[in-house]
């Protein structure tokens, strides 16, 4: 079974090759513009956190973000759609195989728990009980992580995923948990311990006996494959891309009744296809919602400025990243002036940053006055024209 | 004798300059007829295809359809043509309607008679239940379905038809060959490439083997008959002699 137990480190070394291969061009600031939005998102976090109410509780939003990522953590397998065929008849010899999948999902996750509490460590020590060193919450976290893991581990073998109540209730009891370390709640280890160890008991004695369910090894590997790749998205396209719809029946577009014409065709493909992907859509509406309530601060309009354009070029990056992805066979075969498929790209951009853009602005209007806002609207199209109108035309119609 | 449609010329083409993978290819189709286009796999049916559709550009020689090259008119050259693949090629993020919809528009057919004609379709293929479906839930017959609708919305010159059954059930079958004669006799050429050679003796009026980028034999099956000498054999037994012949040199 000597190929079995290289298959990990095969694997292992095959998804880093190629993502330490995108990796390092992010870092090299090839795509330096998105990395510079970072930074400065970054200051603005400084700045807003120091406006911050001194009841800020930061205590509940932490446990609740953190019980939700921890909750939803997977083990990553780097299983590939033919090992259904080829590895799930010898599973049984794979037990190494699983171990090892378990403990590198541990350490990724552990990297991820360390950044995001250095990120957050200037305001543990004021929001929370404690000097505001990291290493109380990390301890415990770490421990939650691992009975999380065990337990998404176990998961996998239920014959049928498991129903949206298991689900809950491990987020609450990891919520609970979390409420503890950051000393929302009295905590009570001993507890807590007895607890969550007779849980992971339970879990092993049923799972034992059970055969890994591959369709959802699979799914929960293409899921996570699909995540990594989605941050990469955020810099550049890469081929493995994976997408998904959504039919979005209720919206039907009758909002956007298009013109029944033949310079429509683009604009009606695109836009269609952008508000339907979903890992373009949903990151743009969650940038919408961020954004739009980062707008109620009272900041002087400069800050306000910055912090909306910032938001439009983060969200106008992903859009127009797909791009050279959304291209069709059709296209060279349709009687359409080869121009008209960069206009209705542009257009369907427009729209969409344009919304985003007024939906901040309407945002900003609420908190600081109509006059305010609709300065900061006409500067937000002024942008928008400009940027999508002569600098994306250009880097599209390279790529033509 | 109908008029001409397509025509092309001596053609040398291919993938690579230098590596051409056509040899003077010279295929004619007139209005009201149906060319079939047969041969084994690998030579060049599909390179002829995309030579004609403007996918790839010749090295020599010349195609005009309509008495037009698609370099001088590629609009209106792109307007005459409908396509219907191989392998079904669709937009993942587009349902069945949307997908007759965007084809309406890129060839200016009016919303009315789209409407008319898309619910004709539907009809004909039995889809109507699936309207506003995604493709990529679609067995490979339904998606196969889908390309030949779209071919059929707009009512151009020139159908080309690159290997149409595959996936199909008898009734769609029957329901494509029903409506490529019905646009035949209204006037339209059709190109088909194919390896269900009964029906291309029982559907073509021409026929042109291909072989290794060559063409080897052309004419009614009559023609064919009298030029290899096999008098009352059947088109597979001429397809399979005459390629069994060339392998042997």
């Amino acid at each position: 079974m000597a190929d079995l137990n290289q298959l990990w480190k095969k694997r292992l070394w095959g998804f880093w090759e190629d993502a330490i291969r995108y990796l390092r061009i992010i870092a090299m600031g090839y795509f330096y513009f998105p990395i510079l939005l970072l930074i400065g998102l970054a200051f603005l976090y400084q700045y807003l956190s120091s406006h911050l109410p001194s009841s800020f509780p930061l205590g509940w939003i932490l446990s609740l973000f953190l019980a939700w990522l921890l909750a939803r953590s997977r083990p990553r397998t780097f299983f590939e759609e033919a090992d259904l065929i080829f590895l799930r008849p010898v599973q049984h010899l794979m037990g190494s195989y699983f171990r090892k999948s378990l403990i590198y999902s541990f350490l990724i996750y552990s990297i991820e728990m360390v950044a995001i509490l250095a990120l957050l460590s200037p305001l543990l020590g004021i929001y929370l009980v404690g000097n505001g060193q990291i290493l109380p919450y990390l301890l415990p976290i770490l421990c939650l992580l691992l009975w999380n893991l065990f337990l998404a581990g176990q998961e996998m073998r239920a014959r049928q995923p498991l129903s949206i109540g298991y689900r809950v209730i491990r987020f609450v009891l990891t919520l609970l948990v979390c409420l503890q370390i950051f000393r929302v709640i009295s905590p009570y280890w001993i507890l807590n311990i007895l607890v969550l160890f007779i849980i992971a008991y339970i879990y092993w004695k049923k799972a034992k006996k059970e055969n890994y369910n591959w369709t959802f090894l699979l799914q929960v590997e293409r899921e996570k494959k699909a995540s990594f790749y989605s941050f990469i998205h955020w810099f550049m396209e890469t081929p493995e891309q994976q997408t998904s719809m959504a039919l979005r029946k209720n919206l039907r577009f009758h909002f956007l009744r298009l013109p029944y014409k033949t310079s429509s065709s683009y604009f009606y493909f695109y836009l269609k296809s952008l508000i339907r992907e979903k890992e373009v859509f949903f990151p743009y509406i969650r940038l919408t919602i961020i954004s739009a309530a980062l707008m109620f601060w009272q900041v002087p309009l400069y800050v306000s400025l910055i912090l909306l354009i910032m938001a439009l070029l983060l969200n106008g990056f992903q859009l127009y990243q797909v791009w050279p992805r959304l291209d069709s066979f059709w296209f060279h075969l349709y009687p359409l002036p080869r121009r008209s498929r960069e206009d209705g790209f542009l257009k369907s951009i427009f729209i969409l940053l344009a919304l985003h853009m007024t939906i901040m602005a309407v945002s900003f209007s609420w908190s600081q006055g109509f006059g305010k806002g609709s300065l900061l609207w006409t500067m937000g199209i002024f942008f928008l024209v400009s940027w999508i109108y002569i600098w994306i035309r250009k880097k599209i119609r390279i790529q033509l | 004798m109908g008029r001409p449609v397509l025509q092309v010329q001596e053609i040398i083409g291919g993938y690579v300059k230098g590596k051409p993978v056509l040899h003077r290819v010279s295929i004619d189709v007139q209005s009201q007829e149906m060319v079939g286009l047969i041969g084994l796999n690998g030579a060049g049916k599909s390179t002829t295809i995309k030579h004609i559709l403007g996918l790839l550009d010749p090295f020599e020689g010349t195609i005009l359809l309509e008495g037009k090259k698609r370099k001088d008119f590629p609009a209106e050259y792109s307007s005459k043509i409908s396509y219907i693949p191989e392998t079904p090629l669709f937009y993942e993020h587009l349902t069945l309607w949307e997908h007759l919809e965007l084809t309406a528009m890129a060839y200016q057919l009016n919303q009315p008679d789209f409407e008319k004609r898309a619910k004709e379709l539907l009809q004909e293929f039995r889809m109507e239940r699936m309207v506003n479906w995604f493709p990529s839930t679609f067995s490979k017959g339904m998606k196969q379905k889908l390309m030949i609708m779209n071919a059929f919305l707009t009512e151009p010159s020139l159908y080309v038809v690159d290997e149409p059954f595959v996936g199909l059930d008898p009734r769609g079958i029957q329901s494509l060959l029903q409506m490529l004669e019905k646009r035949k006799r209204e006037g339209a050429g059709i190109l088909m490439s194919t390896h269900i050679l009964s029906t291309a003796e029982h559907y073509c009026d021409q026929l042109i083997l291909l072989h290794e980028g060559r063409v080897i034999l052309r004419g009614t099956l009559e023609d064919i008959r009298q030029q290899t000498g096999m008098e009352k054999a059947s088109l597979e037994e001429i397809f399979l002699t005459v390629t069994e012949v060339q392998r042997n040199g």
